[in-house]
């Protein structure tokens, strides 16, 4: 028997106080579809920009046909046929759709770009898709699932060995997922490896022949998918989890915010929502479901389009998260290193940054001595762990850094915090401390609103639970009325049942 | 149980050698000097150097503001200009010195608002703004000194003072530098906004998220700025006695210098007044030391650039090793994107200007729309319009260079030098476009192995190749030999020399790179995201630096027309042309964070400009007009064509 096309063995890779994987091993063989599976965080984009060359594995081993590679670049990666679609599109708005596909590779005749064969290359790859769309378009005049599509055929271009796919019908509706899927059934056919990345899971089993599921960077299991249902892939992939946070009922207060008839551009149509104090409402929903898009509303980052946004009974209008902030409401993103940290400031200066005013004294000066003290007290409560408060923020692990975040809201003193996957990258300790810290800043009164994918942890810290599709809250549920399988079902949608 | 009393504490000597490694070399200077000259240690020649380094300390306090917040402000030396200047008039009509103090402050403060108004409110780059507000303020200084016969006397008690008294051993002036550095350090170490300034040069993304109004900060940062650069004025004012055109010239770059001295670079969020007055003492240090070993003056900015080059590269590379991390490139642009509605609004909008601006210059005068002229224009802005095409390379590419006119100044003279040596013409020629080649080369390679931004690095090379060019002259024109000459001014077909021949190829070649080239397709690529490059396995260093060769192909050929117009190698010659050049790009429509950009819209951008070029100079007017004129209408352009990107923002990605 012939080796596996792609075969990986004991692959770890470490972040600063994470291990992203640990110890994985996975073989993909010739026209088959492995499906991988996951929670966020569980290692899934890990491996992927491994295998594509992003970034190196600490540890383990990579064969492709039997012989040992290396995947330095992704250059490398490309030359041993491993093509990739990532979950953020990677295409050049200005450009064509031929000048896409061709980047990097592009056919030259007496060293000039040979166009018409790069028309013809990009037009057999959008044929083999079943795509009718001119190659000489602007990527920037196409829709979504368009660009979603022509991402794929970009990947197809390349005429891969192996395929990866990460959550590739994220923005497709049912009718370009068909294209996708015959695709796929047809690259099968002609002998590539595909690993497909999905949380859809009525897709992984329609689809895939074997599955992985991975959970904290270790894989759980590897099988045939025969025999499998939803339900079971459900309990794989969020396993017992040991550190699962004990929810005692709180009480809710009163409004503190409501949104009604809110829009933003085609992503977010008619979201009305209350969030009260001394609760922890929940928003979850599938990838590009809207979910991060109304957290960043109600937190200022963007402006809605039309529909009011009321805070403790005062009808807000937010241009900025300076505006928000002075309304008493605060955004934390799942962008922690770009969008949260400042990261070449101290713990301290990251605590007080937001409240600055607080601490003014002559002269616009800081008072230095409660500014300390402040901010050491702030982070003890949320059990910061740093050498000191002097310490560069850059430096903590991402649980700390998150900690000291929310310190920084508790100590301005917000009335409304929106925490957008506040537990992504996070290390599973530090976890449990971040809902033990939520659930006693609203049983203070706060209104919390944690909008995540991750199931298990919307259904451990809240009280109400909203789901998204599509851009619309299309269902609300409780911890108590939806277990882990109702709520993924909701969250999957209706064809998905 | 106390999270906080983990004890972490390293001791190591590397990192703290990294941080203040400034410090370290300039007490390594010191001791050098004093070993090696006798004259350097003395208290006269200690107090020498601190009347020298008082109104520099002062510009470069300034600059820190502005570097802290990640902008940056070319337009300082002009208000050193315009301040003295105006305190000058002041003083002359018989003003109090104390309103002249403060005229001359306010001056800076104002330009300085403007600035914020440009690069904050119409979010177009700092560079350009401040390099057209650079010329435009010179322009009007120049037009109000001109009332003065172009020279005022300084005398006033407060400015007498300033220029004699010590305290303590100490000028007056430098004294006052020293507490301006002690005011500049208490705001940003002590103050809330020195706070707020911190976090939004550190990371603006996360400032604004975590509340702060960063707009209105960075804004705040010019003024305080142009306040700083206007004291800095008053300081020279006293220091000279005359106020005369040649007034703050090029003090802008030892702004730079000594910022990027004293920090190893020009890191935003994290350079301190501490830096400034390291920087400043090293450059000053060595200013004085060339003096006493009879280096001639001439040399002061070449070192100034090659200075400011080592301490970015040295900074590159500690950076590299430290685990410092940077978050902002160094003066981040935002056009904001645009509806295609916008940008055709705003296409639109720059050629009714052109062809407007046209229409007024025929009318005003008669001579402006004839054939005669037209050839004129042509040959006048052939240099620009060969060096606009690489400039739309390197914008489109995010490879921004703003070193083309300072190049094309050391490249002619590098020629002209050749010749005089006796080097046949043609090879003398060939060694001018190599070393044009060279400069590129070097900052190629600096931007791709350290992943510097290469507008940082191509400003050094601004300053340094213009000195050089200074330098190798002695401030002086050489002439070329008129057999090229003539060959470059022989009408060849209907009027027309070889330049336009030279155009149409410059604008042909761009064509077939970005068209027909893989480059091409590279350049929009490494420009618009160069993530997406990364993934389709093409490197960026190796791409940046190809792309530098190619633009120092395009300054050479400018360098030609140039040497072949003017009949000699001025190391003047090429002044403002990296904002003519920069300026026609932007206004011909590309976007200053690069991925777009169309070569028909540069050739627009060029039209306007050489329009704006050729009509001033057949008005007669004088320099000073001349540059108020030409400051104002460009950023009016500017202006003109950032309206629609925030008034139209695009509707579909945020």
């Amino acid at each position: 028997m012939s080796p596996p096309v792609l075969e990986i063995s004991g692959l770890s890779k470490r972040f600063p106080g994470v291990v992203a994987l640990d110890d994985v091993s996975i073989s993909l063989e010739a026209g088959a579809v492995h499906g991988l599976v996951g929670q966020n965080g569980a290692g899934k984009s890990t491996l992927i920009n491994i295998l594509s060359g992003m970034y190196g594995a600490d540890e383990g081993s990579i064969r492709i046909d039997g012989r040992p590679v290396e995947l330095r670049d992704t250059r490398q990666a490309l030359a041993h046929g491993i093509a990739t679609v990532y979950q953020e599109l990677s295409l050049l708005p200005n450009l064509g759709i031929a000048e896409n596909l061709a980047l990097g590779r592009e056919p030259r005749r007496l060293g000039l770009v040979d166009r018409g064969a790069m028309r013809d290359r990009a037009r057999a790859a959008l044929d083999r898709l079943g795509l009718a769309l001119d190659p000489d378009t602007p990527v920037s005049r196409l829709s979504l699932a368009e660009k979603q599509l022509v991402e794929i055929a970009k990947a197809l271009a390349n005429a891969p060995r192996i395929l990866i796919l990460d959550e590739p019908t994220a923005p497709l509706g049912s009718a370009e997922s068909e294209l996708l899927f015959a695709a796929i059934a047809r690259m099968k056919a002609e002998g590539v490896a595909i690993l497909y990345v999905s949380h859809r899971f009525a897709e992984v089993l329609a689809l895939c022949d074997v599955a992985t599921v991975l959970r904290n960077g270790r894989r759980i299991v590897t099988t045939p998918l025969a025999g499998w249902t939803e339900s079971r892939l459900t309990d794989a992939m969020i396993g017992a989890r040991s550190e699962r946070f004990e929810r005692r009922p709180r009480p809710a207060g009163e409004e503190a915010l409501t949104l009604s008839g809110v829009t933003w551009r085609h992503r977010l149509s008619g979201i009305d929502l209350v969030a009260r104090r001394g609760e922890i409402l929940g928003i979850t929903g599938l990838l590009g479901a809207g979910q991060n898009e109304l957290g960043r509303l109600i937190g200022g980052d963007i402006v809605a389009d039309s529909g009011t946004l009321n805070v403790r009974g005062r009808v807000q209008r937010f241009g900025s998260p300076a505006d928000a902030v002075q309304a008493g409401v605060c955004l934390l993103t799942e962008e922690r290193k770009a969008e949260g940290i400042l990261p070449n400031l101290s713990l301290r200066e990251n605590i007080a940054i937001a409240s600055l005013k607080d601490r003014r004294g002559p002269f616009g000066t800081v008072r230095s001595g409660p500014e300390r003290t402040e901010a050491k007290r702030e982070a003890e409560a949320f059990g910061v762990v740093a050498a000191s408060v002097e310490t560069p923020i850059r430096s903590l692990s991402g649980g700390n850094q998150q900690k000291a975040l929310v310190a920084r809201w508790h100590l301005a003193d917000m009335e409304v915090f929106v925490l957008i996957e506040p537990t992504r990258g996070v290390d599973v300790g530090a976890r449990a401390d971040i809902y033990r810290r939520l659930d006693e800043m609203a049983r203070d009164g706060k209104a919390i609103i944690v909008i995540s994918s991750d199931l298990v942890e919307v259904l451990a810290v809240c009280d109400r639970i909203l789901v998204m599709r599509a851009g619309r809250i299309a269902a609300e549920t409780t911890p108590e009325a939806a277990g882990e399988d109702a709520l993924n079902l909701l969250v999957q949608g209706v064809e998905a049942a | 149980m106390n999270a906080l009393a983990l004890p972490q504490r390293s001791r190591a000597l590397a990192p703290l050698l990294t941080r203040n490694a400034m410090i370290v070399a300039a007490v390594a200077l010191i001791v050098a000097f004093v070993i090696t000259s006798p004259v350097f240690g003395t208290p006269a020649n200690a107090a020498n150097i601190l009347r020298q380094s008082a109104s520099v300390l002062v510009l470069g306090l300034a600059m820190t503001l502005v570097v802290l917040i990640g902008g940056i402000d070319l337009s300082v030396g002009s208000v050193v200009l315009a301040s003295a200047t105006f305190s000058g008039i002041v003083l002359a009509i018989g003003g109090h010195p104390a309103i002249a103090v403060v005229a001359g402050i306010g001056v800076g403060a104002l330009v300085g608002l403007v600035n914020a108004i440009l690069v904050e409110g119409l979010r177009i780059s700092p560079v350009i703004v401040t390099l057209g507000s650079m010329i435009a303020v010179r322009g009007l200084a120049l037009i109000a000194l001109g009332r003065f016969n172009s020279w005022v006397e300084i005398k006033g008690p407060i400015f007498d003072d300033l220029a004699r008294r010590t305290v303590a051993g100490i000028p007056l002036d430098a004294l006052v530098a020293i507490l301006m550095a002690l005011l500049v350090a208490f705001v940003l170490k002590r103050t809330t906004l020195g706070r707020a300034w911190h976090a939004v040069g550190d990371a603006p993304v996360a400032a604004r998220l975590a509340g702060l109004r960063v707009r209105r900060l960075r804004g705040l940062a010019y003024v305080g700025c142009g306040a700083l650069a206007g004291l800095a004025g008053v300081l020279v004012a006293a220091r000279t006695g005359l106020i005369s055109p040649s007034v703050g010239m090029g003090l802008e770059f030892f702004a730079i210098a000594v910022v990027a001295l004293g920090a190893g670079g020009l890191p935003a969020g994290r350079v301190s007044a501490l830096h400034a007055v390291v920087g400043t003492l090293i450059l000053m240090m060595i200013f004085n030391y060339m003096t006493i070993r009879g280096v001639p003056g001439t040399w002061q900015t070449t070192v100034t650039g090659l200075l400011l080059l080592a301490a970015m590269v040295a900074g590159g590379i500690l950076n590299r090793r430290s685990s410092e991390v940077s978050t902002g490139e160094a003066f981040r642009d935002e056009y904001a994107e645009m509806s295609p509605a916008g940008a055709r609004l705003a296409r639109s909008a720059v050629l009714g200007a052109t062809v407007l601006l046209a229409l007024v210059f025929a009318f005003v005068n008669p001579r402006f729309a004839t054939l005669a002229n037209l050839f004129a224009l042509v040959e006048q802005n052939g240099t620009l319009a060969i060096i606009a095409v690489g400039a739309m390379l390197g914008i489109v590419s995010r490879t921004v260079d703003i070193a083309p006119g300072s190049v094309v100044a050391l490249g002619a003279v590098v020629a002209a030098l050749a010749a005089k040596a006796g080097v046949p013409v043609p090879l003398a020629l060939l060694v001018g476009i190599l070393a044009c080649i060279a400069v590129y080369g070097l900052n190629g390679l600096i931007v791709g192995g350290l992943r510097l931004d290469p507008l940082i690095v191509t400003l050094a090379a601004w300053i340094w190749a213009r000195g050089l060019a200074v330098s190798l002259t002695g401030a002086t024109t050489l002439s070329f030999d008129m057999g090229f000459v003539g060959f470059m001014n022989r009408p060849l077909f209907a009027g027309f020399t070889l330049v336009p021949i030279v155009i149409a190829g410059a604008f042909f070649a761009g064509w077939i790179i970005l068209a027909r080239l893989p480059l091409g397709l590279r350049i929009y690529a490494v420009g618009g995201d160069p993530r997406m490059l990364r993934q389709a396995g093409v490197g960026e260093g190796r791409l940046k630096l190809v792309i530098l060769l190619v633009m120092s192909l395009y300054t050479a050929a400018g360098m030609l027309v140039m040497l072949g117009r003017l009949g000699a190698a001025a190391p003047t010659a090429g002044f403002g042309l990296e904002l003519d050049a920069i300026v026609a790009v932007i206004i011909g429509g590309a976007s200053f964070r690069g991925g777009t950009g169309r070569l028909r819209d540069t050739a627009i951008g060029v039209a306007f400009l050489a329009i704006l070029n050729n009509g001033l100079s057949g008005l007669q007017m004088g320099d000073a007009q001349f540059f108020l004129i030409k400051g104002t209408l460009i950023l009016a352009a500017l202006t003109l064509r950032a309206l629609p990107a925030i008034l139209m923002p695009r509707g579909a990605t945020r």
